[in-house]
């Protein structure tokens, strides 16, 4: 009976030990053409231009009928990088591309993730002069229906790109102002993106998928830095195995900075760092600082204020909001000075919004639309945003149907397309 | 292809396992089975109209899925096992967590094969619902789901039973409903695999206790549905499970 039982607890640690940890692997290939001398970076004028609603032609079957075209900027080793994005329905497909002017054709290469899947693969398109260079390359460009046409292959994996792709402008995107909110910096660890969730990297990239705003998680460590981290201790599902465990808040700054890595190498950041990163290495317009504290909120009003000031002295239109998600935070804001002049964001009742001034109101998205409320915020000149929205066909029917001014997701590309392409 | 071959070689392993298992046991091997007590998960014709038994089951859940949130709240299990002829059997399963509950019922074959081994084939229907209305939480969700299923019995000796189960896990339909007014549904879909191993056997002289570990490679698993997981990817979720036969 015993060596019956040893056998079976044998199975299963067998059966355990076989889980499938998963990865997502980016492969850049090589297009000779791209990396050509003559070609030149595109000009702001053609980039403006390439923006908007593009019908699949070829490969609808894989990324489906439509993508959203959008390019955005990031600071990269003091150097402004532009890339363009693309967003589609189907498997929250996305697309990062870089492009380049050659003769009198654009090229766009890159690589293509399903976001809630693990398969990838590269891309390479053309827009030649007759198929929309010509518009694209004058200085007014006057862009209307099918008249870019970008032709070229993906392929799967590190396979080089021989599948037929091809895309046609269809419309441009929409203006409604509307903010695109990416969780925790970005997006989640387990989604397996380039980078760790709540990190500086994370926050470069969030525009790239779309984002015109992070989330952010604060904690305080032992010695009172404030620092980005979402869980109430560390573990394995963010941080690199290293024998620490336990709150955060039991280990200094100095202890996080030396011993914890997240998962991808990254140490865990300051909020002084990831707030200096939004404003001078991003184009993102709004930061949810979102608490994750029982201590007083002096120091991370001293920041907000310190940010907004320097994001304000270089011309950058930011909002920096404290987050209010429960009734202990609520009340750590109202004993901060003047509480009804500090921007925030409240995820309680409408009526604890207008106590304390509250400059968004953020109910959860399992409250429904809820309509009628967030008619009533808009005319008190407040904005409403709903959390946390992953689903599809959640988002697609929140952007349709709702009022709200904003949606927070974990696949900010998912937000951005169903809001572009309306 | 890499999911597959690692799929392969997870039966693979498990194969020569169960072969070292029957080996390790040749000295007491029986010419022919002799199952003098109750059963239900064992793939062997029932003396018994009907077989019921009680317990409970217990899955792990992935960090990717619920991160922090490590709900470990038993789901309380009732089997019922109704003989319709000698090789023809309805098995039924109630489980439960009271906020979300799955019923399923199914048909098992059970030739006989031979001296050793028994076995069964089977296939079952399913159908789960789940409903929460707490402070900003107002969901319900359910879904119906198919499980074409094998299993593959061993006897050691007078009292113990080992069962290897094999399922496929298809999801018919999946809807969930949020505040009444927003709405989501999903059609077919192949969900995973799964793969038991359960012991029953006596516990004293008069009760018989079923042990046994599942362990499912799915992209959706019931219980998780209030987490609104979006991973289309399989994740392991093992399963622990604790039965009293009645």
């Amino acid at each position: 009976m015993k060596q019956n039982l040893v056998l079976l607890l044998l199975l299963i640690v067998l059966f355990a030990a076989c889980r499938k940890t998963p990865e997502v692997t980016i492969t850049k290939q090589k297009w000779d053409l791209f990396e050509n001398s003559n070609a030149v970076p595109l000009v702001a004028t053609t980039r403006t231009a390439m923006e908007g609603v593009y019908t699949i032609n070829a490969g609808a079957d894989v990324f489906g009928e439509q993508l959203v075209l959008k390019w955005s900027y990031a600071i990269e080793n003091n150097d402004t990088v532009y890339k363009l994005s693309a967003f589609g329905a189907k498997d929250v497909d996305y697309f990062l591309m870089d492009g380049k002017r050659l003769g009198d054709s654009i090229l766009l290469s890159g690589n293509w993730r399903k976001l809630t899947q693990t398969q990838t693969g590269s891309v390479q398109l053309t827009i030649s002069y007759s198929n929309g260079g010509r518009q694209l390359f004058s200085p007014s460009p006057i862009i209307q229906k099918d008249s870019i046409i970008a032709r070229g292959v993906f392929g799967y994996e590190a396979d080089a790109p021989t599948i037929p792709f091809s895309i046609t402008y269809l419309r441009h995107l929409n203006s409604t102002p509307f903010e695109v909110l990416a969780h925790r910096a970005g997006g989640r660890t387990s989604d397996l993106l380039p980078y760790s969730e709540n990190s500086l990297g994370m926050i470069r990239f969030a525009s790239r998928l779309g984002a015109t705003g992070v989330e952010i998680d604060m904690r305080y460590t032992s010695d009172g830095e404030i620092v980005l981290y979402h869980d109430n201790t560390l573990n394995l599902r963010l941080i690199q195995k290293n024998g620490l465990l336990g709150p955060i808040e039991n280990y200094s700054y100095e202890q996080l900075n030396t011993y914890v890595k997240l998962l991808d190498g990254q140490r865990i950041p300051t909020l002084r760092e990831a707030l200096n990163t939004v404003v001078y290495e991003t184009p993102l317009r709004f930061v949810w600082l979102d608490t994750k504290i029982d201590q007083p909120l002096d120091k991370v009003r001293a920041l907000q204020q310190e940010f907004l000031q320097k994001a304000a002295a270089i011309g950058r239109q930011l909002q920096i909001v404290i987050g209010l998600p429960t009734e202990e935070a609520f009340n750590r804001l109202k004993q901060l000075q003047n509480y009804t002049t500090i921007p925030s964001l409240c995820e309680l009742s409408p009526e604890q919004v207008r106590e304390v001034n509250s400059r968004v109101w953020a109910p959860r998205f399992t409250l429904g639309l809820q309509t009628e409320e967030v008619e009533k915020m808009k005319a008190e000149g407040r904005r409403s945003f709903v959390w946390t929205l992953d689903e599809p066909q959640y988002v697609e029917q929140f952007v349709r149907d709702g009022k709200f001014d904003g949606i927070l997701s974990n696949y900010a590309s998912i937000v951005a397309y169903y809001h572009y392409a309306q | 292809m890499i999911k597959n071959f690692r799929l392969l070689k997870l039966i693979a392993i498990i194969a020569g396992l169960v072969s070292v298992l029957f080996k390790s046991e040749d000295a007491v091997a029986q010419d022919t089975l002799r199952v003098q007590q109750p059963y239900l998960f064992f793939p062997y014709p029932m003396q018994n109209k009907w077989q019921v038994s009680l317990g409970f089951t217990l899955t792990g859940m992935p960090e990717d899925v619920t991160e922090e949130v490590q709900v470990k709240a038993p789901v309380f299990d009732v089997h019922a096992i109704r003989r319709i002829s000698k090789s023809m059997y309805l098995d039924g399963r109630i489980q439960t967590q009271f906020i979300q509950s799955y019923f399923s019922a199914g048909l098992r074959w059970i030739p006989i094969v031979g001296d050793r081994i028994s076995l069964s084939v089977g296939d079952d229907i399913a159908w789960w619902y789940g409903k929460l209305n707490a402070a900003s939480f107002r969901t319900n969700a359910s879904g119906w789901q198919n499980t074409p299923n094998a299993s593959l019995g061993y006897q050691f000796n007078d009292k113990v039973l080992m069962t290897l189960k094999g399922e496929a896990l298809l999801n018919l339909k999946y809807s969930t409903t949020i505040a009444k007014e927003i709405v989501q549904t999903q059609g077919f879909d192949f969900s995973g695999v799964a793969g038991s191993i359960i012991l029953e056997q006596p516990l004293g002289k008069k009760s018989h206790i079923i042990t046994g570990f599942r362990g499912q490679y799915s992209n959706f698993f019931w219980q998780t549905w209030p987490l609104f997981e979006t991973f289309d990817r399989r994740i392991f979720y093992p399963e622990f499970i604790v039965g009293f036969v009645l």
